[in-house]
């Protein structure tokens, strides 16, 4: 080959590879921001603009975090706010001067493209986490662009969107009514959604609460129930040490993995029950199950004699992390463990009623890892923007979407009530935080207010089967 | 010369009160007759009539206390609770003369009651079994079960059951078919 060939022949290798390494390969596609401006009315009358954004479609609304603040100078709703490296950090009680940022002629005929941001917002030095947009506000300035809702919960003050305007009544709580719910389509594209009290059984709101759906790591709550079965019936303790195998050791090592195992290693099996709780460990369930039953096809049997024997008749079982699986067959089907939201809401029930101390892991922001000396951090974000939240476990897979059990326990008249937010099928992270706040906010606001739609006293649900009034009392005075 | 009998005069309330006792005897015998044959309307309380609903309630307790599962009350003990419990009805005459048979509307609300305390009672005693059972330690005493049954459905034992939707007495207008019916065949 001539010289000229051999050096035509490098640089298009080059070529090659330098397009191929820094061409950006996106973890998820970006969405398109169009810009607009839009009214802030405080407290009945009109302060000024400030900017919005609609994130891919109309009305999916980010407002201007430092507009806000503007807008709020010399309420009683008043921030600051600064962008740093760490985050953003809003003060409450201070005002802020001058006149907010409002997009010009180009940005309002254009767009941005920008990926939505897990945000930590440091509210007066209190971590909460949101997703938000960060951009320059053409001022040559960074600012942050949250949702109405996520201001309204944080600030604690009721915000009403209009079409080109923004309502904001300082003196009002935050609150979240059925009629509002029902009025926005709450929650309607997603898989199903259950708001209910687990003492009592009632059930605040849902949304295809019966219908069969995957559950994809929820099924560690079922993994955990029939390992304290276990422990429970002297079959294993939890200060026993569990030999990883060999298969648990892959599994670690593959794409689903969280946790790196080795095979041969021991650790506790109070560890590894952190381990499948806290960031959702596979690997931790999968040895788990193997050390209390065997194998994992035996445990997983158990699984399913634990779900007939709480009744819940759509519950199937193929694992005991909730990974899809394979058939095997010619005709290889993909198979996900299943349930309802409701037969969840039982499960969780009985759950937190017989193994209450599980709250001792999931409510933990971060755990050590002593057997292998690593720290573990909760999937469940929900646990830093309501301090109530004690649990549960967050869940995702391709065909489960983005789903999240939240537990909170709630004191009315001395009685501790177990209120549950059972959320399968959104669209991703940020959808899920948001959903499951509201959700837990609107649980939490039936209960103590005893109302679902803000005008009249809750009416009591008393079901036609006296079996199952004795069931509820039973359920509520016997532990 | 004629013989002059002399006729013996006779006092005529010799004869007179042997028949008026005699008539006295057969109206009371026949009078007897009438309340032997409608024994079960009598009631000790003389000129009421009374109908027993005794049966129907248990019969319909005992079904709905049957879907608690466990329960163990018998049917006699059921209707040992219920009690005797009795409808009043009263014979009215109308303008036109036709008499009706109607149920006293007091009479009725008061079975009514009575029917329901029954029941409560016979609830608040699976209840207490129930929760004994599953290992329930505290006291069983009617405010418990009362504290319970509000924490869980914001009513007492009493209201619960007022609410729950059974209907333990034929209605007043079975009751009137059943007896215009029993008249019909006398």
């Amino acid at each position: 080959m001539s010289r000229v060939k051999r050096l035509s022949a490098v640089l298009t290798a080059l070529l090659v590879l330098i397009c191929f390494t820094t061409q950006p390969f996106p973890a998820e596609a970006a969405s398109m921001q169009y810009r607009r401006n839009i009214r802030v009315v405080v407290d009945g009358a009109e302060v000024c603009s400030i900017q919005a954004l609609d994130d891919d479609y109309a009305n999916n609304l980010y407002i201007s975090l430092k507009g806000l603040a503007i807008a709020l100078s010399g309420s009683s709703k008043a921030y600051s706010v600064v962008l740093d490296g760490n985050g953003i950090h809003m003060t409450t009680g201070r005002n802020v001067s001058g006149t907010p940022a409002l997009w010009g002629k180009n940005a309002l005929v254009s767009a941005v493209r920008m990926n939505l941001k897990r945000t930590t917002i440091f509210f007066d030095e209190a971590p909460r986490r949101y997703f938000s947009f960060v951009m320059d506000n053409g001022a040559k300035e960074q600012d942050a662009y949250l949702m109405p809702v996520q201001l309204g919960m944080l600030l604690d003050m009721k915000i009403i969107v209009g079409k080109d305007e923004l309502v904001i009544d300082t003196n009002t709580p935050f609150a979240v009514t059925e009629e509002d719910l029902n009025a926005s389509g709450f929650a309607q594209d997603v898989n199903s959604l259950l708001i209910g009290d687990g003492t009592t059984g009632e059930i605040y709101y849902q949304v295809d609460m019966d219908e069969e759906v995957p559950i994809a790591s929820t099924t560690k709550l079922m993994t955990y129930f029939v390992t304290m079965d276990a422990v429970a019936a002297g079959e294993c303790s939890l200060d026993d040490s569990v030999t990883i195998s060999v298969g648990a050791a892959r599994l670690s090592h593959g794409s689903d993995g969280v946790i790196s195992l080795s095979a041969g290693s021991e650790i506790p099996l109070s560890e590894l029950m952190k381990g499948m709780l806290l960031p959702s460990s596979n690997e931790c369930a999968l040895a788990i199950a193997e050390h209390v039953a065997g194998s994992e096809e035996a445990f997983v049997e158990r699984m399913n004699r634990k779900a007939k024997e709480l009744e819940l008749e759509h519950a199937v079982f193929y694992n005991c992390h909730g990974l899809p699986v394979f058939s095997g067959q010619l005709f290889a089907g993909k198979m996900q463990n299943h349930m309802t939201a409701e037969e969840m809401f039982c499960l969780c029930s009985r759950l937190l009623e017989t193994y209450p101390e599980i709250t001792e892991i999931t409510e933990a922001k971060t755990l050590h890892m002593s057997g292998l000396n690593i720290d573990l951090h909760n999937s469940n974000s929900l646990l830093y923007n309501m301090e109530e939240v004690k649990g549960l476990k967050t869940g995702t897979t391709n065909k489960a979407g983005a789903c999240l059990v939240t537990f909170l326990p709630v004191e009315k008249d001395g009685i501790t009530h177990n209120l549950f937010c059972i959320l399968y099928g959104a669209e991703g992270e940020a959808e899920r935080m948001l959903l499951s706040e509201i959700s837990a906010r609107y649980g939490k606001q039936c209960l103590l207010e005893g109302f679902h739609d803000g005008t009249k006293e809750q009416e009591w649900d008393i079901p036609d089967d006296p079996e199952q009034v004795i069931q509820r009392i039973i359920r509520m005075n016997c532990k | 010369m004629g013989i002059v009998v002399r006729r013996k005069k006779t006092n005529p309330m010799l004869w007179i009160i042997p028949v008026v006792l005699l008539s006295l005897a057969l109206l009371t015998i026949i009078i007897a007759v009438h309340v032997h044959a409608f024994q079960k309307r009598k009631s000790p309380e003389k000129g009421k009539q009374f109908v027993s609903v005794t049966e129907e309630i248990t019969a319909k307790a005992y079904v709905w206390l049957e879907q608690i599962q466990d329960m163990k009350l018998s049917y006699p003990e059921v209707r040992d609770a219920v009690g005797d419990v009795e409808i009043q009805i009263q014979r009215v005459k109308k303008p036109d003369g036709e008499a009706s048979v109607e149920v006293v509307v007091s009479s009725y609300e008061e079975a009514e009651e009575s029917a329901l305390d029954s029941l409560e009672e016979l609830y608040r005693r699976v209840l207490t079994q129930r929760l004994k059972e599953a290992g329930y330690e505290g006291t069983c005493e009617q405010a418990d079960l009362d504290r319970m049954m509000q924490e869980a459905y914001g009513v007492t034992v009493s209201e619960y059951i007022e609410q729950c939707g059974i209907s333990l007495l034929p209605t007043a207008e079975e009751v009137q078919r059943r007896i215009a019916r029993e008249v019909e065949y006398e």
